[in-house]
């Protein structure tokens, strides 16, 4: 739909200081977004050796531990549509003992452009805030500019476990309608719905931890006008052709945008397939994906582990399990026990239009032009997954029928 | 010889099937991305027919916003191209782009139009059906009502493309 004359494959200055005045955002989400138009034009992803990764890591790790160390057995981490992961062993030499140390750890590296493009800085510091009250991967290093890595890239602990039965088939992509089987549901959707539950009752400690985070103050709509900024900039920079309903949409969530009752850290993509669990234990093991992590609406993570796309029906046809889980009623029921917050039908509603509107710019733009512009390590999975916007994007005007 | 493009698409299909899949290239990712590749030449092998009739479709829902918009010129060019016998698939895909452009920019400035904001809706999702039978093998089809209705969509697809075909 699109021709060679496309400003959007090729960014002027003029058309990025255009959408920069049109939808101011956070701060960190500028800085990153600019970023992208302004390398758009460069090359796409060419592929990576694991040793090439490794002389990256070294240097990340040298800059930021003295004492010698070693890389073990780099290999290729398989999951998600979006990063480039590789798991390794670190070992060194603890100075103050002596002792000889091993440690197995994960790097997570950006592509040149993403579906969701992010910052590493802001995923670090909230996987690092989150240390304690759910569990996640430990923190080690940040490549927030790309300066020892290709690009942009965090070093977490390998967290083991897995993200679905590995009896699944293995053409079902990581989270989509994943099946954990009746036996293991119950387990995991009571340990699913107490992360939900701590995540958005962030403590003082957390949110003082979160410097790359603009505030949000409850009795404000800032934080929500400031994330439809965020996807709508996107829009703008990413789409391959317009969509009225994308505009329609986005005014209608600026008209309706609910004021804050209360302060949450919102993961952003809480849901099947970004937890690893123990197949021995049936325990999660680890929350992983937080790159679209925010402060706002908890009402937005509720809506997003409840959408269609994440779930599957049980084995009677008829009963819809949010995340392969539990029936989203029973869902919000549980978490209102658990959490003490309340959950409102109207915000329900409201942010199952948000959320629809913003995969609809995951899907039908950035997926689309990342994968034009060949700028990921699995550009056909991206592709692929791009076909699910169609059916979120009939969600989304379905939803704005109904609310009229 | 013009190429013939489902038998090279065919080709290809049967090269990774049969022969890269066993290159060892291993790792999970390897496995998913030769998986989708394959579906992908499979869905690519069966829309490529359809293109005329999907492309005439979609621009006809744009059309319906169009009159909601009072866009005369867009609509008067629209019903033109939609007449011509010879109108390709890129024709009115252009044609399309530039109308909902207009539409979207009207949306964005002021107060709407009586109508167009159903009307945006409800060609909105004309133009998606028609978007989500086409992609109904990929399996991301959640509900088996919704299933049943898209296989019907696209059966009416298939249909309207072989007569055209064969007119």
């Amino acid at each position: 739909m699109t021709g060679p004359a496309d400003v959007r494959s090729a960014p002027t200055p003029a058309f990025i200081q255009s959408v920069r005045a049109a939808f101011p955002v956070e701060a960190e989400i500028d800085r990153v977004l600019t970023r992208k138009l302004e390398l758009r034009s460069g090359a796409g992803f060419t592929p990576l050796s694991l040793d090439r990764i490794v002389d990256g890591v070294s240097s990340l790790v040298a800059a930021n531990m003295p004492g010698p160390f070693t890389i073990r057995e780099p290999r290729w981490l398989h999951g998600g549509a979006s990063k480039l992961q590789i798991a390794f062993e670190l070992e060194w030499c603890d100075a103050e003992t002596g002792d000889l140390c091993r440690d197995a750890m994960a790097l997570r590296m950006q592509p040149p452009e993403s579906i969701v493009e992010t910052s590493r800085r802001r995923e670090f510091e909230v996987i690092k805030a989150m240390a304690g009250v759910v569990p996640v991967p430990v923190c080690h290093w940040l490549d927030a500019e790309g300066e020892h890595l290709p690009w942009p890239a965090i070093v977490y602990g390998f967290v083991p476990g897995v993200s679905r039965p590995t009896r699944a088939p293995t053409t079902q992509v990581s989270g989509i309608g994943t099946n954990f089987g009746p036996e293991l549901r119950p387990v995991l959707a009571e340990q699913f719905v107490d992360a939900l539950a701590r995540i958005h009752r962030p403590g003082p400690a957390q949110l003082a931890n979160l410097p790359s985070f603009d505030l949000a103050e409850a009795g404000s709509r800032e934080p929500i006008l400031r994330q439809l900024n965020w996807w709508r900039r996107v829009w703008e920079e990413d789409r391959p052709c317009d969509m009225p309903l994308v505009n329609l949409a986005y005014r209608w969530l600026v008209d309706s945008a609910p004021v804050l009752d209360h302060v949450s850290v919102v993961h952003g993509d809480f849901r099947a397939g970004n937890f690893l669990y123990d197949e021995k234990t049936s325990r999660i093991s680890a929350w992983l994906d937080w790159e679209l992590a925010t402060l706002g609406d908890r009402h937005q993570d509720l809506c997003w582990a409840t959408g269609p796309h994440f779930g599957h029906y049980a084995e009677d046809g008829k009963t819809f399990l949010a995340c392969g889980l539990l029936p989203p009623d029973a869902l919000f029921e549980s978490y209102e026990r658990v959490s003490g917050l309340p959950v409102d039908p109207a915000r329900l509603r409201y942010f199952r239009v948000f959320n629809d509107f913003m995969s609809t710019v995951h899907m039908a733009a950035s997926a689309w032009r990342v994968a034009r512009l060949g700028k990921t390590h699995q550009d056909v999975t991206v592709a692929w997954l791009s076909m699910i916007g169609n059916g979120i994007a009939d969600q989304l005007a379905a939803s704005l029928e109904e609310f009229a | 010889m013009v190429p013939d493009l489902d038998l090279q698409l065919g080709v290809i299909e049967a090269a990774l099937r049969n022969t890269a899949s066993q290159a060892g290239a291993g790792g999970g990712l390897a496995a998913e991305q030769l998986h989708l590749s394959l579906a992908t030449l499979d869905q690519v092998r069966t829309l490529l027919p359809l293109q005329p009739v999907v492309a005439r479709h979609e621009l006809e829902a744009a059309l319906e916003m169009a009159r909601a918009a009072e866009l005369d010129e867009f609509v008067a060019a629209g019903e033109a191209l939609l007449a011509r016998p010879g109108a390709t698939a890129g024709q009115m895909d252009a044609l399309r782009a530039g109308l909902l452009g207009a539409i979207a920019a009207l949306v964005d400035v002021g107060p709407l139009r009586p109508g167009l904001r159903a009307a945006i809706l409800q060609h909105s999702r004309a133009a998606l059906d028609i978007a989500r039978a086409c992609c109904l093998p990929a399996g991301f089809e959640s509900d088996p009502g919704e299933r049943e209705r898209l296989a019907g969509v696209r059966a009416a697809l298939i249909a309207e493309a072989e007569i055209r075909t064969n007119t």
